[in-house]
Parts: C-alpha cells; structure tokens; sequence
C-alpha cells in the first residue's frame, strides 16, 4: 500500500483528535499537516504497514505537544467575546461550551494529551501507553493529577463565582 | 464537583461532535510525492515542493500561513545554503517577549555537599520538615514565573535553571531561568538563547566557570538538531556551539559533569523508529568542543549521573547482556563503558533507570522499572555503581513499587552525627515525600511545617528537579496540580 492509501483512512480521527488538543482548527490542520510531512519522511522506517496509525498519531501527538509547548511562551490576549466567532471553530466552540474543558488551561502538555487521549479519542490506558511509549503507571498518574488539577480549578472558579455573587449583593 | 463529574463532563466534549478533516488536508495527502526519489528531495527540490504544496491549499489570505510556510522554507534554505546556523520557522507568529520580574537577590553562600563522610550511616530518626517556600504568602507558583526541570548552583552563589513543557508559570516557556536564592525564580534567559527557537532541556556546570545548557530546535524540514550553549564566565555571557553538525538531527536530553568533563545525550521520541536507534552521546573537556562517541543503549530515554568513579549510565541496552547484567554501565570517562553487576541473582528484577542518586559516600540509589513494565524497584549499590542489589523497604513505605524519584543529603545531626538521608516520591496519592536514614529500609513521612502541607498535595514530580545541598533540598512542582517549590529543612549542620 502506498503512504497516501495508509494515511487517508486515518485523517479524520487525526485532525479530530488534534483539534480537541490544540482546541484550534486552524492549528489543527497545521499540525495534521506537519505530522503528515513527517511520517512520509519516515514511512520507509515503518516495518509494519498494520501499525501504521498508532505509529501516526504518535508522531501526531509529539507534534501537537510541541506546538503546546510554544504557545507558552505566546502572550495570549484576550480578543472582545463580540469579535470573536466560535461558531466557525467546531473545536472552540466544543471546548467553550464546556466549563470543565475550560479549565484545561491548567494542565500542562502531557496531562492534557492524556486526556485527550482518554476522553476524547476513547483510548484505553494501556493503549495510550502504548502509544505514547511510557509506562501504564506514568499514565495512569497523569491522568490522576490531571483530573484533581481540573476539579480543583473547578472548585476554585465556583468559590471566585460564590464571592463575587456575594459581593455584588 | 468531584472526579466522576469531571470525567463525565470532558466525555460531553465530543459527544456527537465529528467534525471531518477538511478537503485541503485531504488534498494535501493526496499530491504528497510517492517515490523513493521524491522522498530524498534535495533543499531546493524540497522547497519547490513546499511552494507547490502551499499553493495548493486553502484559500490564501494575506500573510497567511501558507505563504508564512513557503517564504520560512525559502528562507531557511537560503540560511542552510550560506552556512547560517538557524533555521527560522516563520509559520509560528513570533512570541510576544514574556516580561522578566526582577525580584530582589538574596546573596546565598555556596552549598557544596560533602564529598567524604567518616560516620557510618545513622539509623537516626530524621526530623526533617518540609516548608513551602511562600515567604511573603505567596505561593511560588502562582507568581507567573517559570519554574527549573533542572538547577545548578553558579560559582557565585546564585542558581540558574532550565525549564521545559512540564513546568513554568503563566509566563514559562522553554528557556533558561534564575534566581538568587533558589526559591523565586524569574524569567531572565540570556539573549543569546532565544527561547522561542529551541526547546531546552538540561544545564550543568564543572564547579567552576564553566556552564552548559543542552537542547534543540526543530527546523522546517521537520527534523530536530540538537543544540548547545556554553557560558565560560559563570553565566555572564553565553555563545552557542559553533559546530552544529556535530548535533545533527538529534535534539540533546541532558547534559552532566563528572570526572573532569562534561557528558551529553540526546535522542529523538518522534516516532517507533527511534526506539531502536542509539542514544547519541558526546563528550567535552571545555564545554566548548565536543565528540561524538558510542554509548551502549538505544530507545529514547536514558538516566545518567555523575559518581566517585566517573559515571553512571542506564538505559536500554544496544545488545542483551549475560544473566546477571542489569542495564547499567560505569565508566570513568564516558567513553569506555563496562556494564555493571548485579548480586543475589536479581539483574532480571532491575530494569533501565527512572531515577538515580549518589550520596556524599558514593551510595548510589536507583529506581528501576521492574518487570512488569511500570512498577518500579529501590536499588542500591555501594560501589559507585559497579554492583547492584534490590532494597526491599519494609511497610513503613506504603508503595515501593510507586516510588518515582529519589535524592539524597548528608548532613550532621547535632544527635546522631552524619546522616545520609535519602527521600523518595511516590507516585500515588496521600503522604507522598518519604525519608529515610539507613538505607532505603525504613522510611517515615516527611513532616510538613509549612501551610497545606505535602499531605494530599502533587508532588509526583517534585522530583524531577532538584538541588542539593548541604543543608537542603528544593524540589519543583508542577503549576496548576500543586505548590511550586518545597524546601526540605535538615537538623543544623557543621
């Protein structure tokens, strides 16, 4: 089979699931098309054609990790809700729609990847393992402190509700 | 809210959400070269390629991406082509300079650990307390400012650190950060590192004048170099390695000193292929010229410490080793290496390094992965690494198997004389820093002074970083799971 007959039936899942990461759909295809550019350049080291998509989406999360990393270095500035479109960015929209995923923001990299990963591509823990190459225990740990990070940031955003309530009063 | 309703609620995200892969990235597959030829482009073909490729996409828009994407693959071919050492990625729309915040120094006298103990080890009860370093109330994590992977103490007293994706504040990227007392730190990378072109990850220093930070950059090609920076002066100014093909196609993971040189390794992770390929090693006397010489492990992960002897190294091995070999190697340059030992038939029970420390008396302790594949094993050796057995501690530390790091400190207890202790961090929940004094057998919590305590706090990777001295230990937190910075307080010291 040839690279593009491999990739193609893969394509959806990829950008899907690098959409939900980088919650950008822009960056998305950004990224879908870096991780292409580089499984071509490596296919040829691919010995089991069968393994082609976790051997994708592996490149595809490294990616998407890199991408992650450098955004935190961007200064991020707050555009006018009234300017900004949500509605033509499925994986913006998804994300604002949803407080919990609004608080992603407190992960770093790896535990969002491992969310995503498990929530949002359905992935076993042994197969994120598998994917990402590190050990069942690290994952399972980095979805535990990922998800009290989330439900204490929860916590706090409802108390910072609660007070300002009270304060308005 | 608890952990059940964040879970269901992070399923909702997708549900009956698929959006497909646009047409423009269908086409982008689609018109990618098949052939062997193709694949092996030349930099010019490959930029004809990629112009072919960016015109082909989506609708253009002014100073779009893809003009972005053709003009930086342009660019940086005209760069590789005049012998320039940059690649520049113009597809990523260049950060905004992240404000420096300059906190007042506190001169801090330089800790050196001991390096001989006469005392043989305590079997003192270490009363040790772990303070959160919020001098002023303030957490240091929520101060914005970016937190080290990785610390060394400079030789005029002050501590420069590298950060990487898993730690840094709101403002934190991949870069190097300082500080004058080792518990606020801010953001200050030496211009001559630009932060927003390389990723770095680990910096050492020979004790005297000389420091190096190692890392890499990824350029348009798709392929990651490696990248290395040295600073002659203490850290006043920096100039990066001028030989960059020495550390091409291979970013560079972690950098140590010992023996009188510095020792780098550095692996890709960006796909299976890199599993089998060997972990790049080089070596340098200056910092400033450095061979590439043959390490004995592949894979994309490797543990590697400075001892008494020279170095201690593990990893997974390049060929198999005899029965009672566990994938460790010592060698006292770098360069040779010998593989270690292991006694009481318990090699197959030590897998490659998590994490490994040496003590003041050249106690090396190491976590292995064991069998299983995730749950970890306490090793020892007393010769510098040389020969190994398991240390099995008793009940007093709930999960041996989850332990994830360790570290060391010898200091004098005004009670019991010199003390090796040595901690552990557990990667379960609940009281997760322990210590111990003889051994790694038994173990205690180790006692909070501070507000909110370790208990119940994430301290899992606490332990990737740290500094030791002779009167404490920093550890670094992840921002946003727990407090930053904890300082484990030690009895006063001689």
């Amino acid at each position: 089979m040839t690279f593009v007959d491999l990739a193609e039936p893969v394509l959806d899942d990829a950008y899907r699931l690098a959409g939900y990461l980088l919650g950008d759909a822009t960056e998305a295809q950004d990224a879908v098309q870096d991780a292409l550019t580089r499984s071509w350049q490596a296919w040829p080291t691919l010995r089991d054609q069968g393994k082609f998509e976790p051997w994708f989406d592996r490149i595809l999360v490294n990616v998407c990790r890199d991408r992650l990393r450098k955004r935190r270095g961007v200064r991020v500035e707050e555009l006018n809700d009234e300017l900004t479109v949500y509605t033509e960015d499925p994986f913006r929209a998804a994300l604002a729609e949803n407080e919990v995923a609004g608080l992603m923001r407190v992960l770093n990299a790896d535990q969002r990847i491992v969310v995503g990963l498990r929530f949002w591509r359905d992935l076993s823990l042994q197969q994120i393992a598998d994917l990402l190459g590190i050990p069942l225990g690290t994952v399972q740990s980095r979805l535990h402190y990922a998800l009290r990070a989330l439900r204490d940031e929860a916590d706090r955003t409802a108390r910072a509700g609660g007070l300002s309530a009270q304060a308005r009063r | 809210m608890n952990e059940r309703d964040i879970e269901r609620r992070l399923r909702d995200v997708v549900e009956g959400r698929r959006p497909p892969a646009p047409e423009s990235l269908h086409r982008f597959l689609r018109e990618m070269p098949e052939s062997e030829a193709d694949r092996r482009l030349g930099p010019i073909a490959r930029v004809r390629w990629a112009l072919a490729r960016a015109s082909a996409l989506v609708p253009p828009q002014p100073f779009g991406r893809q003009m972005r994407l053709a003009a930086g693959l342009a660019l940086a071919v005209l760069i590789g082509l005049a012998g320039g050492a940059v690649l520049i990625d113009l597809r990523q729309t260049p950060a905004a300079p992240v404000a420096s915040e300059s906190l007042p120094a506190i001169a801090t006298p330089r800790v050196t650990p001991p390096r001989s103990m006469s005392a043989p080890p305590s079997a003192a009860e270490a009363s040790l307390g772990l303070k959160n370093l919020t001098a002023d109330g303030l957490a240091v994590a929520n101060r914005g400012m970016a937190l080290p992977t990785t610390a060394i103490v400079t030789r005029s007293g002050e501590y420069l650190g590298v950060t990487d994706s898993t730690f840094g504040g709101a403002s934190g990227a991949s870069g190097v950060v300082h500080s004058g007392d080792g518990l606020f730190w801010d953001w200050s990378p030496p211009t001559e590192i630009n932060p927003q072109a390389a990723i770095l990850t680990s910096i050492a220093s020979d004790n005297l004048d000389t420091i190096v930070v190692t890392g890499g950059a990824q350029g348009m090609d798709g392929v990651t170099d490696g990248r290395i920076w040295v600073s002659v002066d203490d850290g006043a100014t920096w100039q990066e390695v001028a030989d960059e093909s020495a550390f091409k196609g291979v970013m560079v993971q972690v950098v140590v000193h010992g023996a009188g040189q510095f020792v780098a390794l550095g692996w890709n992770d960006v796909s299976s292929a890199d599993t089998l390929r060997p972990v790049a090693e080089w070596q340098s006397v200056d910092g400033l010229t450095w061979t590439r010489v043959t390490s004995p492990i592949k894979g994309t992960a490797a543990v590697i410490v400075p001892t008494a002897a020279g170095f201690l190294l593990s990893g997974t091995p390049l060929t198999p080793g005899a029965i009672d070999e566990p994938p460790m190697w010592h060698s006292p340059d770098g360069v040779t290496w010998t593989r270690s030992k292991a006694i009481d038939n318990t090699a197959q029970l030590i897998g490659p390094l998590v994490s490994a420390t040496v003590t003041a008396r050249s106690h090396v302790y190491a976590i292995s992965t064991s069998n299983d594949g995730w749950s970890h094993t306490l090793a020892a050796s007393a010769d510098g690494g040389l020969t190994w057995s398991i240390v099995k501690p008793d009940a007093s530390l709930p999960s041996a198997a989850s332990i994830s790091h360790v570290a060391s400190l010898n200091s004098h207890d005004p009670q019991y004389g010199d003390v090796e202790y040595l901690f552990a961090t557990l990667s379960q929940g609940g009281p997760n820093v322990y210590v111990s004094t003889n051994g790694g057998v038994t173990w205690k919590v180790a006692q909070d002074t501070g507000a909110g305590g370790p208990t119940g706090t994430t301290l899992l990777e606490l332990g990737s970083g740290y500094l030791a001295g002779k009167t404490r230990i920093l550890s670094f937190g992840v921002p946003g799971t727990g407090l930053g910075i904890w300082r484990i307080d030690v009895p006063p010291g001689t």
